[in-house]
This record gives structure tokens, C-alpha cells and sequence, in this order.
């Protein structure tokens, strides 16, 4: 699987490869995981239901991963716990991995990014501080995705300071001393934001990163606040650094293998090992393309826990299928943002005590 | 502890806007009123008919107009006369002053509570939630309009807000002769700690959770037309309020066999969301989320059918009634059960229970087996459609009664005094 190319696939043909993968994951979880059986028997139904179609693989919603252990393997061979940082207040999810699982995560992961910046390691700049990767027992998904990253970065820079100020000069000696060609460049999408482009903009100065790639992760939800929008991000971004090659990407802890980068269109694309499909958020049936939805993702790599199915609350809608003027084949789509969080105001009375919750 | 007047400036008076500050309306003798009082009933009337144009706009205004309108203002003093007739040796007076805690998950609740206190001749101060959404907003100008030309209205009533301040809470507790608190558990527990006047009376209304029991048999004979009319009845029942107040019916369970259970479920759960659609019903996107998780929660737990399709709901039939618990989601998340018997709801009862509403019992039947529920701990059956409908005996008191005190006159067999 690791030797196809990770866009080569028209849709058909990846359905094709994906739907025999993601049925076997499900008989082998149903198998070994008894929650996760407990919910295809009370939620899907029988379990020889055929999977004909994408939209036949049965799914839970990724909330799941915080309350409950899901996973298909023996705690002996969990060989990794991946924990998501959640929104403040909520308990993180908790993912297992086995050696197996984990293996295939790395490997997909370099085989996606060097798509995009070619096979060898970079110089590398990462657009935060270092302290959030320094306590290495516990880290923020935030700390996890730089370390993720850095693995394709050569002798890293940190360009932020705790304070979240730039380090400008130790950013000009970096690139100054990194050897030509690309540079990559990493950060969380607030992070860029506010730690280069505003700072730069509040400082007067430029600094020439056109010889950077930057892939940046996490919600637009800061940025949104302020009314900039991924058009606005770019932009402000070519004017203070010159940077062209800007890639966004998606994904999520509890996912194994549910990578997403943005394609030339600006959209987030699905390789060859996972795909996306979009729900009514109210009846759960699939919508057609270009109607916006809750965003299930699919991945034929989770073989240690249950992942390999599963409804966030990000909504996003399809933007396209099989592009001719891509050379990426494949779903691409957008991500609309969070679910909104509904007003709680009576599921519990302990939020509101003394203030009156329940009418008696 | 800071003296009455320095607590009384940190609350903030509402409505009406006009009339004396509150330290002073605080320290007015108990006056009271003769109960049911011409003037009075006329203020609440005016009330009624001034919340008509909010109540345009929010069915919860609408339904307290109209709870509020004269034809009903007429019954309850025509109950109150023949509480009179039927007590000649006693003498009803208003209890004095009321100190009402409103809930915040019902907006107009208030003012039923606040209606019957003061129709009974009380003084009351009303405190709110803190978080005043539009239709309360709406009533308090109602209110205030009300207040400017009845001068009872005016005189007699504080509706206010205050934050989480036990001292200002205490002040009125104080100051109260009857102190009713709504708003669930926490809100009673946050209030008993306050310390009450010693010769005041307390009526608390904790947290419920409420039913309905529906017998499959007359459902499945019933023509198409009745069905659609229970979908009706159950859809008023059910989906206002995010289905959170106590008597919304959390569980629908059914009497009667499997085969007809299974039956019964599938159609009305069709014909509920055919209702929906009908009337435009649109759950949140953050509330259908909500659910979702809240379904594929309850599939970890005990054997449950989940069942997703259909827009304006999402159903759980729980296999075992017995692993009902008693939690609230919202956004249109309905549990089903089944059970062979009526009678064999009333061991799954207890303290917590409200309201069963109820389709295809006789009157004998609902009379024979409301005892057993009532001794678990639920004290109101009534027919679907009428769940949410106020009255005036609710959690099994009579909050009119509550309001008034008697005084009992008893002379001697010969007269002479």
C-alpha cells in the first residue's frame, strides 16, 4: 500500500482498495473490541450486513474516545497512547497503538509529506517555543504535531519565544545558515498568524521566506474571530515573507492515517489511504456532494483500536471529485468549522446552581 | 453581615421601574389584601392582555396569557369561593409576603407563581435568572407597563436580579413569609442553606423526570386520523422548552406485547417526525450533535436499539425498562421502552417522578393504577398534549393554598362568643 502513489487513485479505484480494508477492520474490531461490537449490534443492526458502498461502513462519533477505552489489542502490545488536548475542561481522548499501527502512522505520514517537499530532510523552521515539546511525558496535540513534523526538519529553529514574540535575528542567522533550496516551515495556524504575521506587520519588517514551504494544522476558529479567512491568511503572508507555498492541513489524534493536505485548489484531499464522506448532522444519511454536513473520515490503517470509522464535529462539505486539472486524484473537500457548541440549558442543573435550572 | 439597606443596593430591580426603592418596599408592614380582590384580578387581566403581542412570538408567553385571562382568573376565584364555603370555620388570608426563585429553563413560569401569590393578596419579590433571554425580557415590560396603571401591581411586586449572593438571598428569606423555590436540585439545595424567617413557610420544586405511558393496542387500532392527532399531542409535549422542563415525557413506554410495541414504535416514531415536519420543527445543529453522542453513549451501556433517519429525532429503545436512567438530553433524543402490564411502571418510579402522560386507558384504569404510582412518587396523569400545561396543584400541592393562611374561628355552640 505504502508503494502506490498516495494521489494516484481515482475515486472508483481507491472505493475499490479501501472498502475490502475497512470491512476487515470492522469484522476484526467487532472481534476484538467489545465496546465497539456493542455499538455496530445497537446501532447498525445485524452483523452481516454487506458493505457495498463507503457510506455502508459503520461509524461513532470521535466524543467516544474521551469517556471510554476502545481498543483491539492487549495491553501488553499497546506500544503508544496518543491523547488528544480537547477543548479546555473536556477529558482527552485516549488512543491506543501497537507497534503495528504506529509503524503504518509514521510511514504514511512521511510518504504524505514528502509529496510535498520532496524526499530528504529540510532545514526547518517551527513557528512556536520550544517549551511546548520540553516536557515529553505530556504533551498538548500541539506539542505532538511539531514533533511530528520535525522528524522531516533538519537541526530545527524555534521562531517564537515563550512569550510569543519573534525571535527575528536568530530567524535571519537560521536562514542565512541553512543551505539552499527549501526550507519548511511548521506552525498551528494561530500561531503563524500571530506569532509571524502580526508581529512582523507590528514591527515593520520582512523577512524572505520564499524559498519556504509551510504547512500549518489546527482550527481557523481564532483566525475567524478576527475575520481572517484562509484567502486573507495567504495573502498577508506572500506581503511579509514572500511565502508562497502554503499548505494547510487537517486531521486528528483519534485518527490514525487521516491525513489531509491542501491541494492547489486550496482544498483538503484525501490520499490513497483514507477518505472522507459528509452527514446530514440530524438524520446521518450521507448528502450529496457540495452540500456541507458532518465530516465522517475513513482510514485503512487504525488496526489497534477502532478508528478507522469515525463522525467528528467539523463540518465540511465535498468540493470536488477527481479533478482533470489536478494532478491529485481523489475526494477534496472543505472544513467549515466546529459543530456549534448547543446551548446547555437543561441537561444538567449543576452548571446553572442557584440560578433556577430545572421548573420543578 | 452588611445591614438590609447596603444588601438591597446590589440587587437589581427589573420591573416594575416606577414606585418606591426596595430597601423601603422591604420595609413596609405586612399589608395583604382581601384574596381574589377586584383590583387585582383586573391588574393580572391587564397583564394577559398586554403579554398578547409577545405572545405572538413565544408559545410560552402565549400559554401564560392565556392561563392568565379573565375566564381563568374566574375559576380560580370561583375554586376560592367554594374553598370558602366548605371551611366555615376558617377565615383565608394572604400568607403576606412570598419570595418567588425563578427557574431559568422555563422562561415564563414566573409568572404563574407570581400570578397566584399575588391574586391570593401577597406582596412578592421574584428573583430571576441572571441570564435574561428575550421572552422574559418581554414579560418584564409587560409587567412594568401592568405596574403604571394598577396601583396594586405597583406597590406590591419586585421582580429582580441578583448574582450568586447568599446574603441578598437571605435578606428576602427574611423578609418572606412564604418562600417558593423553582429551578431544580442544586437551586434547593443553594436555597435551604438560606437561612428562612422562622415563621415562614417553604415550598421547594427539585429536579423531576417525567413519562408517557402509552397502551399499543388502541394505538394500533386507531384510525390514521387519531394517530396523527397523538403525534400532535406528543409533539406539544415533548419538543418545547429543549424538552427540559420536569413534565416533558423523557421515555415513552407502551403496554402491551413485543410484537405490538415493536409495531406501535415504528409508526408513531414516524408519524412524530411527519409532525415535525409539518409544523417546521427544526432541532440545532449543535443540539443534534449533542444527541448523537448521547445515543452512541447509551449504546456502550445497556441493550438498546438505536435508531438515526429521521431528522427531528432520534430514538433509543431500551430492551430492559429497568435500565431506564434518568438523565435529560434534548434536541429530540426519545427512549422507548416496553412493559406488559400498566402496573408494572410503578416499581420503576420514585421520588423523582412527575408526570405520566397517558394514550388508550379508561378513566377506571388510570384511577386504579394512579395510587401506585403516586406512593413511588408521581403525582400527575393526564392525557398526552397536556404535559406542559400548568396548574395550579403541581409536584401534588396546591400552591393557591400555599399562598393563603388560615384563621381559624371557632365560637361556642350557643353563639355567645
Amino acid at each position: 500500500m505504502l508503494k502506490l502513489p498516495p494521489y494516484g487513485l481515482s475515486q472508483a479505484e481507491k472505493e475499490a482498495f479501501l472498502l475490502p480494508r475497512l470491512a476487515a477492520l470492522t469484522r476484526r474490531h467487532r472481534e476484538r473490541c467489545p465496546e465497539y461490537a456493542r455499538i455496530l449490534s445497537r446501532v447498525f443492526g445485524p452483523p452481516d450486513r454487506p458493505m457495498e458502498r463507503m457510506e455502508d461502513v459503520p461509524f461513532f462519533p470521535v466524543a467516544l474516545f474521551k469517556a471510554h477505552t476502545l481498543k483491539s489489542v492487549p495491553d501488553d502490545q499497546v506500544f503508544k497512547v496518543l491523547t488528544s488536548s480537547g477543548t479546555t475542561g473536556q477529558k482527552p481522548s485516549r488512543i491506543h497503538l501497537d507497534r503495528d499501527t504506529a509503524q503504518l502512522q509514521a510511514a504514511a505520514l512521511v510518504k504524505l509529506v514528502q509529496h510535498f517537499i520532496g524526499p530528504s530532510r529540510l532545514p526547518m523552521v517551527i513557528l512556536d517555543h520550544p517549551s511546548v515539546v520540553r516536557d515529553r511525558t505530556s504533551f498538548s496535540a500541539r506539542g505532538a504535531g511539531i514533533l511530528g513534523m520535525a522528524q522531516f526538519g533538519h537541526r530545527p529553529f524555534y521562531g517564537l519565544r515563550e512569550d510569543l514574540s519573534l525571535d527575528l535575528e536568530g530567524l535571519r542567522a537560521y536562514l542565512a545558515g541553512a543551505r539552499s533550496g527549501p526550507i519548511l516551515l511548521f506552525g498551528f495556524t494561530s500561531m503563524v498568524w500571530q506569532g509571524l504575521v502580526l508581529n512582523l506587520e507590528a514591527m515593520g519588517e520582512t523577512v524572505d521566506l520564499g524559498r519556504g514551504v509551510l504547512v500549518h494544522s489546527g482550527g481557523w476558529k481564532k483566525l475567524q474571530d478576527q475575520a481572517v479567512d484562509p484567502g486573507t491568511f495567504r495573502e498577508r503572508l506572500l506581503k511579509v515573507a514572500g511565502l508562497e507555498r502554503v499548505v494547510n492541513f487537517y486531521g486528528m489524534v483519534e485518527q490514525v492515517g487521516g491525513v489531509f493536505f491542501e491541494n492547489p485548489r486550496h482544498c483538503l484531499h484525501a490520499p490513497l489511504f483514507s477518505d472522507i464522506l459528509i452527514r446530514d448532522p440530524w438524520t446521518l444519511e450521507p448528502v450529496p456532494d457540495g452540500q456541507p454536513g458532518l465530516i465522517q473520515v475513513l482510514s485503512c490503517l487504525p488496526g489497534s483500536y477502532p478508528g478507522h470509522s469515525l463522525l467528528t464535529e467539523d463540518l465540511g462539505v465535498i468540493e470536488g471529485v477527481d479533478d482533470p486539472e489536478l494532478d491529485m486524484k481523489g475526494k477534496f473537500f472543505t472544513v467549515l468549522g466546529r459543530v456549534p457548541r448547543a446551548e446547555l440549558r437543561g441537561c444538567s442543573d449543576t452548571a446553572q446552581a442557584a440560578e433556577g435550572g430545572f421548573d420543578g | 453581615m452588611a445591614d438590609g439597606p447596603a444588601i438591597a443596593a446590589r440587587v437589581e430591580v427589573l420591573a416594575p421601574l416606577g414606585g418606591v426603592d426596595l430597601g423601603t418596599f422591604l420595609d413596609r408592614p405586612v399589608a395583604g389584601a382581601e384574596p381574589f380582590a377586584a383590583d387585582r384580578m383586573e391588574a393580572v387581566r391587564a397583564l394577559s392582555a398586554s403579554l398578547a403581542g409577545p405572545g405572538r412570538r413565544d408559545p410560552g408567553i402565549a400559554a401564560a396569557a392565556f392561563w392568565l385571562r379573565k375566564a381563568n382568573l374566574a375559576r380560580l376565584h370561583a375554586a376560592h369561593q367554594a374553598r370558602i364555603a366548605a371551611t366555615p370555620e376558617l377565615r383565608w388570608v394572604p400568607a403576606g409576603r412570598v419570595f418567588h426563585v425563578a427557574p431559568a429553563n422555563v422562561d415564563a413560569l414566573f409568572l404563574y407563581s407570581w400570578a397566584i401569590a399575588f391574586l391570593c393578596g401577597n406582596a412578592s419579590v421574584v428573583r430571576l435568572p441572571a441570564q435574561r433571554t428575550a421572552p422574559v425580557q418581554a414579560m418584564l415590560d409587560g409587567i412594568d407597563r401592568t405596574a403604571g396603571t394598577h396601583p396594586a401591581f405597583q406597590a406590591e411586586n419586585r421582580f429582580v436580579s441578583y448574582g450568586h449572593d447568599a446574603e441578598v438571598s437571605a435578606l428576602f428569606s427574611a423578609w418572606c413569609r412564604h418562600r417558593i423555590v423553582w429551578g431544580g436540585n442544586a437551586t434547593v439545595a443553594a436555597m435551604r442553606a438560606v437561612p428562612l424567617n422562622p415563621h415562614a413557610s417553604e415550598r421547594s420544586f427539585a429536579s423531576k423526570f417525567s413519562w408517557a405511558l402509552f397502551k399499543a393496542g388502541p394505538y394500533l387500532a386507531a384510525d390514521a386520523e387519531a394517530r396523527r392527532r397523538l403525534a400532535g399531542s406528543f409533539f406539544i409535549d415533548f419538543f418545547p422548552f429543549d424538552q427540559a422542563a420536569c413534565s416533558t415525557p423523557q421515555v415513552l413506554v407502551w403496554v402491551g406485547t413485543e410484537a405490538e410495541a415493536e409495531e406501535a414504535s415504528g409508526r408513531f416514531l414516524d408519524a412524530l417526525q411527519a409532525e415535525a415536519g409539518r409544523r417546521g420543527h427544526m432541532v440545532d445543529a449543535g443540539q443534534a450533535a449533542n444527541r448523537i453522542n448521547a445515543a452512541f453513549e447509551l449504546a456502550l451501556g445497556p441493550e438498546v436499539r438505536i435508531g438515526f433517519g429521521r431528522s427531528a429525532l432520534v430514538s433509543a429503545r431500551l430492551l430492559d425498562p429497568a435500565d431506564i436512567r434518568r438523565d435529560v438530553c434534548g434536541g429530540g433524543f426519545l427512549r422507548l421502552a416496553r412493559i406488559p402490564r400498566a402496573e408494572d411502571l410503578a416499581p420503576l418510579l420514585d421520588e423523582g417522578d412527575q408526570t405520566v402522560t397517558h394514550f388508550g386507558f379508561s378513566a377506571a384504569e388510570l384511577r386504579a393504577f394512579a395510587p401506585g404510582f403516586g406512593i413511588r412518587g408521581v403525582d400527575r396523569l393526564v392525557p398526552a398534549g397536556q404535559a406542559l400545561a400548568f396548574d395550579p396543584v403541581w409536584d401534588g400541592f396546591d400552591l393557591v393554598e400555599d399562598c393563603l393562611r388560615r384563621v381559624t374561628v371557632r365560637v361556642r355552640q350557643d353563639g355567645s362568643g
